[in-house]
């Protein structure tokens, strides 16, 4: 019986791989010029919702959100804890009743990938992850 | 608000434009919305005249925004609508303010704001920001908006976060009322006045005068994921005037006002996928003084309603909504006594709706709406809409088609 004593240890690994891979769907990215590179959910939240306008240095925050896909669904889902259509329906109320501006809203990771490196304090999410040559930062979730 | 406000507010801003940094001209953002409606009734003259069905029935929205720095923003809605007697299609300045956003939990805008009013009086220009094309008139009857759509002054706003607790959101306002004298409420309310006085006169050469108002909302996120509620507080205070030729007595001038009007909304909405169950209690404590030939007289009354509204999104294209509300011009007469001392109907005391929507998101960009809706009651059913009689029991049929981009 010895040679399963570490069994429960490898199914452990695999399952961990495992949700760590569905974790995965997305990946929040920053402008490299954003000091935090660690934000827990709930400031996560409130960043995309626009409940928190500037970083922790003044800075203004830049908003960005893919139009579809599995990223933008995932990440909705997950940290904002909302439908797309709901989502889309909270930044109209807010930028009809002038109270935000909406997240740019972007095609795919490329043109995401473009525009948080190209605008300081900007924030957004990939499907993929960003080559390391891209010029944008990966920001961990606590 | 008058065009000529409007000119000189765009005059102003084509002005100051040489004048600021550049790097915000930008940035500007600019949205907009094309609403066009049908409605129609099988008895009774509502909103418009939808008997014989009505497409008298539209908005039009343009905002522009900008973020000038990084805490300061300013903004503008351009707004035209018509509904039967109320917008004619004239071009409004509906908001427009500079926003300084200080910290989270405290910023201040000042200029002409929406008035915080339940969930929905912000955005209740905009169809498809809301589930259903005619909102529960409980809280938001069409005939009140001449009263609570916008004031010109200042407002406190912000979040506070409270860990565990969930999160407070807060507005507070102070500032002038802009009332449309022409507006059917303020009409219905001089007829009312007028049916009080011998020979049943008509007023003439009204005016309509609003002090201050002051209110605002605080609203709680709960810690229960997707239960928020909130609560609304207001104050104003209107004065009427005008003329009537009273039989054997000639010309005499009619003054009559709320001395106060307080307005309290309790909301509650709980969110969860794609279920959103809304629901909103609302009182209105106010009364008439109203004074003829020097002698002054006065009618409290309580006004209160209540809805309960549920919407289910069964598909990114289709979210089906209904609700029910009912509303009481006053709180201790709810079965009408005081209408039936007059000789009129019962029903005039209050109105009740059962309404269903289909709302089709088409694209991104395109909406369709369909709703049906069985009133009881005529509350906010106008006599001089309905000349002929107005019957207890109607059904209105609405379809709306919204343009967004």
């Amino acid at each position: 019986m010895k040679q399963y004593a570490f069994m429960p240890l490898i199914i452990l690994i695999f399952l961990s791989a495992s949700l760590y891979t569905l974790s995965a769907d997305y990946f929040i990215i920053a402008n490299e010029n954003v000091p935090e590179n660690k934000i827990d959910r709930q400031r996560l939240r409130d960043i995309f919702l626009g409940n928190t306008g500037n970083w922790d240095n003044g800075g203004r925050i830049i908003l960005a959100t893919l139009r579809r896909g599995k990223a933008r669904d995932s990440f909705l889902s997950d940290i904002i804890g909302r439908t797309s259509a709901q989502f889309d329906r909270y930044w109209k109320e807010k930028a009809f009743t002038g109270k935000g501006i909406a997240p740019k809203i972007l095609e795919n990771d490329e043109s995401m990938i473009d525009f948080i490196a190209s605008n300081d304090g900007a924030i957004g999410y990939t499907d993929t992850m960003p080559e390391e040559d891209s010029k944008v930062k990966i920001i961990k979730i606590d | 608000m008058s065009k000529r406000f409007i000119m000189f507010l765009l005059s102003f801003l084509i002005a100051a434009v040489p004048l600021l940094a550049s790097d915000w001209l930008e940035d500007i953002i600019i949205n907009g919305f094309i609403s066009q409606g049908y409605l129609k009734s099988n008895y009774n003259n509502y909103l418009a005249r939808t008997e014989d069905g009505t497409f008298e029935f539209n908005e039009f929205g343009l905002v522009v925004q900008s973020k000038i720095s990084n805490r300061l923003s300013m903004g503008a809605q351009l707004f035209s609508r018509d509904l039967g007697y109320e917008g004619n299609n004239d071009i409004v300045l509906d908001w427009a303010y500079g926003d300084y956003h200080f910290s989270d939990a405290f910023g201040i805008r000042i200029g002409k704001l929406k008035m915080p009013y339940g969930f929905y009086n912000q955005i209740r220009d905009v169809d498809f920001l809301r589930p259903t094309i005619l909102l529960p008139l409980s809280t938001y009857a069409e005939d009140m908006r001449a009263v609570v759509g916008s004031y010109v002054g200042t407002n406190l706003y912000g979040t506070f976060k409270l860990g565990a607790m969930g999160r407070f959101d807060y507005e507070l306002g102070y500032g002038a009322l802009n009332i449309d004298a022409d507006s059917p409420f303020i009409k219905s309310l001089y007829d009312t006045v007028s049916a009080s006085i011998p020979g049943n006169p008509e007023i003439y050469d009204r005016s309509t005068h609003a002090k201050y108002v002051y209110g605002g909302y605080l609203r709680w996120s709960t810690p229960i994921p997707g239960l928020r509620l909130g609560m609304n507080a207001g104050w104003t205070t209107i004065d009427y005037a005008g003329y009537a030729d009273i039989p054997n007595v000639g010309k005499a001038r009619i003054l009559f006002d709320h001395e106060y009007i307080y307005n309290y909304i309790y909301s509650m909405e709980f969110m969860i996928g794609n279920l959103n169950i809304t629901g909103e209690y609302h009182t209105i404590k106010t009364d008439y003084n109203i004074t003829v030939l020097g002698q002054t007289s006065t009618i409290p009354i309580d006004p209160y309603g209540y809805y309960g509204q549920i919407s289910y999104r069964l598909a990114d294209w289709l979210e089906l909504s209904s609700y029910y509300s009912e509303f009481f011009k006053d709180k201790n007469d709810e079965e009408g006594q005081r209408y039936i001392d007059q000789g009129l109907p019962a029903f005039f005391a209050w109105q009740k709706d059962l309404c269903f929507t289909a709302r089709f998101d088409l694209t991104l960009n395109w909406i369709l709406k369909l709703e049906f809706h069985k009133m009881s009651g005529a509350a906010f059913v106008h006599s001089f809409d309905n000349p002929d009689g107005i019957e207890e029991d109607f059904n209105l049929f609405a379809a709306k088609a919204t343009f967004n981009f």
